[in-house]
């Protein structure tokens, strides 16, 4: 069994100690504020009737569920000292706060809290999360003083107050830092006035004021966007990638709250956050606030004492607009201590102070690494603990049977191979993790070979591990059916014209989306960006191209992996070919941490970033394309003749097959990507148990986040074959046969799957593998003839 | 003080009222499901019949459902209920039912505020 040190428990650090306490590692969560949860418990759910997918929910249950799971100890007010590395281990020497409660012996009786005399003990309880915290600083222990009142007062005596026991050290086999991040501090832009100017707050301050009311004193309600982000003038030029996400969240909630409120969100390039953003954007948009594209220069107090904005519209006009609120959307950045932790633990760190690469044996996750997201963070945390955990000793867990004991005292036998189809960049690195943890793998292809749709875009594309160890791979081979569920799949192949039964247990799909080509204007010169791309770098046409144009956003919003794919091909026909290049987007979408350095590098080489509005068309001209886009400042029509356009392949509206999801039963989003718009479900979860889904078939492009969901994947599909035994819990269904009249309403309601007919019997029955236990099979039974036991 | 019968799901609105704790209002009767798609028509009617002024049902925000639709399923019920009480001569108001999160409290305080309890 192994140890593994956890520096920080905010989300991402729950996440990773979660996922490894969940694979028989021993944690220690080492956290220097007095409470759990870091930023994300005074965040508040920006849900209206609807959920707008921000994740606090989802961290709120994770946390919970670290304070109480067995293999995990939670050290609150800890700091460390010193780490030393002895061979392969580390010796971490501690320092705990005195006094302190001992979440063990703790039953929330809050009886501490009233006998406290400075009133340090605050109760958190919110979302299943309860816990008592001491504040250290107003403690009287702090000033040297005795008190003892809490220890005294304790029934279960849990509060420890021992003095000379505060230092303790440890001996772990990996470090996992992840310390978080610290808001920008908007005094720092003294021109928004904010700490001066009555009315003027920043997000984080909106946030914990929404987690308790729903309504705010003002009316007319403004936020104001990249506040720390996005600018050179601080330093800090680079996406914070979570503002525009929770300001259009936040303003959608107040609007919905209070329909007269009106809310305008004043930003530069709205940035995308969300599988169906673009639908959520244009839903928000609907409801009624309003977007307006410029940021103030000034910020000041009118006359009534409202927040005046000045403002520079694109035209050059300037105006001044009057508001009840201005939000100041502040961004992300590294802790301002992050120096003494990368001493520490010998991390390196980019130039804005975020942790790059960390020694063998310590790994770095969550915002002390980049900007991100809640759900983002417990992506990328979990991923952190698939890497660690691959690189630990094995631990006693790994060695348990592989035999799962059903209902009725019947063992299932769990079938030890996972399918993964599709063999993209997605398919493989799933496959290559899968493999890596002691799992075989079959890799099923369509195609004649590996490696999917991915094209380089030069030296600056990343490097992609190709290789597929320890995996079996089916080319030219198709899913012609599927039968069974979770843990006992039977998949129907077709190779040409032979055909096999492979049975496995797991089945993870990255089929990736179909080849788009429908959509694409039928003119000469014009194709899809990635074609481009190769028709280009093989020399294909005789003339190198002397203008080229990139058009992004045609009909659909786009994400931010077309913009850094269209970024990498500017450059790369502007540096190799010395063309002129153009792109043509909507809106610059920079939300990951160095795109907003690839797109000054873009700038800088003479690339033209032309942003238009409505639709954009193309028209033969002699052996060039005209593109013909509306310049929305200029308010004029541009016309530029190019000898190659090259249209992004993601706008062309690409689809996941639609056979497959039919097949499977699965449920997709608005944008019938596969996979619910739902937060339980990210990153890889589908509506079927033992069903997992990643890369563009879930929506998502973007090569780095693919790569991670991968590598958790992996992760969940080894811990799915690897359980000792499904956990029978109560409310599994129970079918009675005399009521049945085989409706199958029940097994077309099952979001799972997990309701058949059993044909012998003349019966519906469940299938307890998949069975989640939701109970909507017994609420739409019309015969009332389904009980949860 | 009128008898309400909350219906919740142990996802988010049970988790809600839990957080309330003491001072949850003693005349709301709590039954936990384990998912409001759960909830059958005859349940809620039943409870009426059983001399519950009111009942409401507290589900998870729309798309946050961790069984994928049992929310809309439950919405869909609701609505079936109501017209079977107009149909019946009673008041649409007597069932009710609302979206919110695990982190709601507020938002549950001002329901039961709006709805008399508290």
């Amino acid at each position: 069994m192994s140890k593994v040190l956890v520096l920080g428990a905010g989300i991402a650090g729950c996440s990773a100690a979660l996922e490894l306490a969940r694979q028989g590692h021993r944690v220690i969560i080492v956290e220097r504020s007095p409470a759990i949860g870091g930023k994300v418990i005074s965040y508040c759910c920006k849900a209206t009737d609807e959920c707008s997918r921000c994740g606090v929910c989802v961290a709120h249950t994770a946390i919970s569920e670290t304070m109480t799971h067995r293999g995990i100890i939670v050290l609150t007010g800890t700091h460390v000292c010193s780490v030393v590395k002895k061979g392969e281990r580390f010796t971490v020497s501690l320092r705990q706060d005195r006094p302190f409660i001992q979440r063990s012996k703790c039953d929330n009786c809050g009886l501490c809290a009233e006998a406290c005399p400075e009133k340090c003990i605050t109760r958190y309880d919110r979302g299943g999360l309860v816990y008592y915290a001491i504040d250290h600083s107003r403690c009287r222990r702090a000033d040297g003083k005795q008190c003892r009142k809490c220890v005294a007062a304790c029934p279960n005596s849990a509060i420890v107050d021992s003095a000379g026991s505060e230092n303790s050290v440890i001996s772990v086999d990996a470090v996992i830092v992840a310390t978080g991040h610290a808001v920008f501090d908007a005094r720092l832009k003294p021109e928004y006035g904010y700490g001066r100017i009555d009315g003027v707050i920043t997000g984080e301050e909106l946030e914990s004021v929404l987690s308790f009311e729903t309504m705010l004193g003002a009316k007319n309600i403004a936020f104001v966007q990249c506040v720390g982000s996005r600018d050179p003038e601080l330093g800090r030029n680079y996406c914070s990638s979570v503002c525009c996400a929770y300001a259009v969240r936040m303003a959608r909630m107040l609007r919905y709250a209070c329909p007269e409120n009106s809310v305008t969100i004043y930003g530069i390039d709205i940035q995308n956050f969300d599988k169906t953003f673009s639908k959520f954007r244009n839903d928000v948009l609907a409801e009624g606030v309003q977007f307006v594209r410029t940021v103030p220069s000034s910020i000041f107090s009118g006359p009534d004492s409202r927040p005046v904005m000045r403002l520079e519209g694109g035209d050059g006009m300037s105006s001044e607009a009057v508001h009840d609120m201005v939000v100041l959307s502040v961004g992300l950045g590294p802790q301002p201590d992050a120096n003494i932790t990368a001493d520490l633990f010998g991390l390196t760190r980019d130039e804005w102070g975020f942790f790059v690469s960390a020694p063998k044996g310590v790994y770095v996750t969550g915002t002390c690494a980049e900007p991100q997201s809640i759900t983002d963070a417990m992506a990328s945390a979990r991923a952190t603990a698939a890497d660690a955990i691959s690189h630990l000793p094995a631990a006693t867990s790994n060695t348990k049977p592989l035999k799962r004991r059903g209902k009725q005292g019947k063992n299932i036998l769990l079938n030890q191979l996972s399918l993964v189809l599709g063999g993209g960049v997605a398919g493989i690195t799933t496959a290559r993790g899968i493999a890596d943890r002691g799992l075989d793998v079959m890799l099923v292809e369509k195609s004649d070979r590996i490696g999917g749709r991915f094209v380089s875009t030069g030296a600056n594309s990343p490097i992609i591990d190709l290789t597929t160890d320890g995996v079996e791979i089916r080319t030219n081979t198709e899913v012609q059916a599927v039968k069974g569920s979770a843990g006992a799949f039977t998949v129907f192949l077709a190779t040409g014209t032979n055909t096999c039964e492979v049975k496995c247990g797991a089945i993870v799909i990255c089929t990736g989306t179909e080849a788009p080509t429908s959509r694409i204007t039928e003119c000469e010169g014009v194709m899809s960006l990635a074609a481009m791309c190769r028709a280009v770098e093989k020399n294909e046409r005789k003339n190198r191209p002397r203008v080229v144009g990139i058009v992004l956003d045609q009909f659909v919003e786009e994400t931010k992996s077309s913009n850094e794919f269209a970024l990498n091909c500017a450059i790369r026909l502007r540096n190799m070919f010395r063309s002129e290049v153009y792109v043509f987007c909507r809106e610059v979408r920079v939300n990951a941490l160095n795109l907003e350095l690839l797109y000054d590098r873009a700038r800088d080489a003479g690339v033209n970033v032309v942003r238009y509005s409505g639709a954009i068309d193309f028209a033969p001209v002699g052996d060039q394309v005209a593109v013909v886009a509306l310049e929305p400042v200029l308010r004029e029509t541009i016309t530029v003749n190019c000898d190659l356009v090259g249209v992004s392949d993601v706008g062309l509206g690409s689809r996941p097959d639609e056979s497959l999801i039919d097949m499977f039963g699965l449920t997709t989003d608005a944008q019938g990507q596969i996979q619910d718009n739902n937060v339980h479900f990210f990153p890889e979860m589908t509506n079927r148990l033992g069903v997992f889904v990643v890369g563009a078939c879930r929506g998502q492009y973007y090569l780095a986040d693919v790569l991670r969901d991968a590598r958790v994947t992996a992760l969940s599909v080894s811990a799915f074959l690897g359980a000792p035994h499904i956990a029978i819990t109560e409310g599994t269904p129970v079918v009675d046969a005399n009521k049945c009249a085989l409706c199958l309403t029940c097994v077309r309601s099952c979001p799972h799957g997990a309701m058949t007919i059993d044909q012998d019997k003349r019966t519906a029955v469940c299938m307890v593998e998949a069975c989640r236990h939701c109970g909507i099979c017994a609420g739409e039974c019309p015969a009332g003839a389904i009980e949860l036991r | 003080m009128s008898k309400i019968v909350a219906f919740c799901c142990e996802n988010s609105g049970h988790k809600v009222v839990e957080s309330l704790g003491l001072s949850m209002p003693s005349n709301v009767d709590i039954r936990k499901i384990p998912c409001t798609g759960r909830l059958e028509i005859a349940q809620m009617l039943a409870e009426i019949e059983q001399g519950a002024e009111k009942v409401l049902v507290l589900a998870c925000p729309l798309d946050n459902c961790k069984y994928v639709r049992g929310n809309q399923r439950a919405a869909k019920r609701v609505a079936a209920a109501k017209n079977a009480l107009r149909d019946a001569g009673l008041s649409e108001d007597m069932i009710r039912i609302e979206f919110m999160s695990s982190l709601d409290k507020h938002k549950l305080k001002a329901v039961f505020v709006e709805m008399g309890v508290i």
